[in-house]
């Protein structure tokens, strides 16, 4: 009996524990005036980021944002709190989820909660691109990421390459190659081409091709022009041998930035936020468009856009909060953290761009001009399918063939990717 | 045994019984019934028969990463049973083994990220342990983790560092041979070599199965070298099945496809473990 007792005593901790709310006053009020707010990102982001949270909270009497960070990659996290209706208010997504999110009902419309004239401070985006959608308003711009051509100006001024105009188009381009192999030989690569395509859409925007039509089901990886400029790469590096393979450059086990901060690389393809890694670099570097024909004109990579899970009676506070997580208030943490060009452009040119007075301010001019006058690439739906099944293995086999092959390369990444964008399975 | 301990022992079994079949069973049969779904994780599962089972069969990468996984098995599985048996036995001649024994088993202790990472930097071509150490032989560097001919076999080769648990295994068992039946061997002239394989290899058959079948099914499940290391890279050269399958379940957010990938895999699984089941029992004698 004594076993009895305590089972049943055991039972009832046990219900009591699980169902602990049931003996608790419902707190309608609390669940009302607080937004959950979800991030993706580096831990380090938690401590400035609450800081940031803090002082929106104490000018808020009416309500508070409660915020939530996860490792950057844990988006299968994120999956499982819509699934189970666990989904936060606002949450930061990239915005080739947009459409997926939408179809699955998981986000709602905010038009009624951000209105034409709390955007006008963005960047000069299109309206889809802000996240409109057949005139309804589904997602807020947040962060960008512009890619440019990083070029050591030390070592190129040591072979003799101008780098005052801070352009360069691709005679240019080719000829400082043949210079700094000249003068450096082989242990220094001129320029590094990665495996990313994201590094490529310069190139290929800059040869006037779109490969990914911004809203369309179909790719335009097979045009002329496409096939031109990765032709025109794959001459560089083949035959030519002016540009290394990224393969050779892989068995250095490092990324690019790594190699162009140890002077192994005199210049490469990346986007802006590397610019934080190379704040200690012992020469003088600065970024310049990525070369291309006549218009010069770089990428600019729409990252992240800010989404919501829409119930009427926070609507108040949910305007509120993504107001405040797009103002220059908030925005201006991004800039410090990691050069992430924030959504609020006059950022951008804020002293505090990079701690330090890093870098000089015609580096943050460019950045300036990137985010005003570069094209905005925004990943199309299932981008990470068609990166990893189609684009990456024929990458692969792109800087390895001949440049007579290169046009059908590029009709089989096409057709691969078309298929992949009608939501087909494709394999390898 | 009584009737009444008899049944009192079966009701112990409940509660290990409920989790089988709450964590296993139940999760194992819905796995099967989602995977007759387009289900996203996202919204609401709609039926779409066959469909996931017949892209999932005509899907090339789903082969090739079938295919990586058993050479990776096909390498694990031999070595890393018969590794930690002929390292058990020279142990069993060594008097103080407790320092040993804890080397061996370090590197389980450490966790498979810390290892991953640690493993990185071994296999870095232009700053690595491993090449420096070809370099000072006089022998070319190599690319290990970033050449397709050599990823996938350096994998494999960082597999063998965790031969230490085997090794504990082997050395378990191996003291439950009677001494005697050692000596009597001895005292007959038998030879070392003789002694291991009539006596020792006989004894432990059991165990060397037992670690064979869990070496079996723990690299047909690997996941995380191809997801740390090399992302399943390059150009798919590690793309082992788990991986293959956590990137529709998740990266991809087609969960439908990605259990329909599960569910003919468990049954490809099961009929092995069925044959080798049936092979085993053969040996034995057992009907």
């Amino acid at each position: 009996m004594r076993i009895g007792h305590w089972i049943i005593t055991l039972i009832v901790i046990l219900f009591v524990g699980w169902k602990w709310e049931f003996f608790l006053p419902p707190d309608e009020e609390k669940s009302q005036s607080e937004i959950r707010l979800v991030f993706l990102g580096a831990d380090a982001m938690r401590q400035p980021l609450e800081a940031k949270i803090a002082s929106f909270n104490q000018g808020n009497p009416n309500g508070r944002i409660k915020l939530e960070i996860y490792p950057t990659g844990s988006e299968q996290k994120l999956n499982l709190m819509l699934a189970t209706g666990q989904a936060p208010d606002i949450w930061a997504t990239g915005l080739e989820k947009l459409p997926t999110l939408l179809a699955n009902k998981s986000i709602s419309s905010i038009s009624n909660l951000i209105f034409d004239a709390d955007l006008a401070g963005l960047l000069p985006v299109s309206e889809t691109l802000a996240g409109k959608i057949q005139g309804e308003l589904f997602a807020v711009p947040f962060l960008y990421n512009p890619i440019g051509l990083f070029i050591n100006k030390t070592m190129l001024q040591e072979c003799g390459i101008a780098t005052e105009n801070s352009r360069m188009d691709r005679t240019q381009f080719e000829e400082a190659l043949q210079r700094i192999r000249q003068k450096k030989g082989a242990n220094v690569f001129g320029c590094l081409v990665s495996y990313y395509f994201s590094n490529l859409l310069p190139w290929l925007w800059g040869s006037g091709a779109d490969p990914f039509p911004a809203g369309e089901k179909f790719s335009n990886l097979d045009s002329p022009e496409v096939v031109r400029i990765l032709t025109w790469l794959n001459t560089l590096i083949v035959q030519d041998g002016l540009l290394p393979n990224p393969e050779d450059v892989d068995r250095f086990g490092m990324p690019d930035y790594m190699l162009f901060k140890k002077e192994r690389a005199a210049m490469f393809v990346g986007r802006a936020s590397l610019s934080a890694q190379l704040k200690d670099a012992d020469f003088e570097w600065e970024i310049i468009p990525v070369p291309g024909d006549q218009d010069i004109r770089t990428t600019n990579i729409l990252t992240t856009v800010l989404v919501c899970r829409k119930q009427h009676e926070k609507d108040r506070l949910l305007g509120q909060s993504l107001k405040f997580l797009i103002s220059p208030q908030f925005q201006d943490f991004f800039a410090n953290f990691g050069v992430v060009v924030p959504a609020e452009r006059n950022v951008i040119v804020d002293k505090y761009l990079i701690p330090g007075g890093y870098p000089p301010l015609e580096k943050r001019q460019y950045l300036l001009n990137l985010v005003e006058d570069g094209r905005l690439f925004v990943p199309p739906v299932h981008w990470d399918e068609i990166v990893d099944l189609v684009i990456n293995p024929n990458l692969w086999k792109l800087y390895k063939s001949n440049p007579q092959e290169i046009e059908q390369i590029c009709k089989n990444m096409a057709a691969h990717a078309d298929a992949i964008l009608r939501g087909e399975n494709v394999g390898k | 045994m009584s009737v009444s301990s008899s049944s009192k022992v079966n009701y112990l079994l409940i509660p290990a019984l409920i989790g089988a079949i709450g964590l296993y069973l139940l999760p194992g049969l819905a796995s099967a019934l989602f995977s007759f779904t387009d289900y996203n994780l996202q919204s609401l599962p709609r039926f779409t028969g066959l469909a996931n089972y017949r892209d999932v069969i005509t899907d090339s990468l789903f082969w090739h990463s079938i295919k990586i996984s058993f050479f990776y098995t096909a390498f694990v599985v031999p070595t890393s049973t018969l590794l930690p048996l002929f390292v058990a036995v020279i142990l069993s001649q060594v008097k103080n083994r407790s320092f040993l024994s804890i080397v061996y088993l370090v590197p389980m202790v450490i966790s498979p990220v810390a290892q991953a990472f640690i493993w990185i930097w071994l296999f870095n071509p232009e700053y690595g342990l491993l090449n420096t150490m070809l370099n000072a032989l006089g022998l070319p560097s190599l690319l290990w983790l970033y050449d397709t001919q050599t990823a996938l076999i350096s994998i494999c080769f960082m597999s063998l560092w965790g031969f230490g648990v085997g090794t504990m295994i082997y050395v378990a068992s191996m003291k439950s041979i009677p001494n005697n039946v050692i000596r009597m061997t001895e005292l007959d002239g038998a030879s070392f070599f003789k002694t291991v394989t009539k006596v020792i290899v006989p004894h432990v058959y059991p165990t060397i199965l037992f670690i064979a079948a869990l070496g079996f099914i723990q690299s047909m499940q690997v996941f995380y070298p191809g997801y740390l290391m090399t992302d399943g890279g390059p150009q798919n050269a590690t793309l082992f099945h788990m991986l293959y399958l956590f990137r529709n379940a998740f990266i991809y957010n087609k969960m439908g496809y990605a259990l329909a990938m599960s569910t003919i895999f468990a049954v490809f699984l099961m009929l092995l473990s069925y044959g080798s089941y049936r092979f085993y029992n053969k040996r034995r004698g057992v009907a």
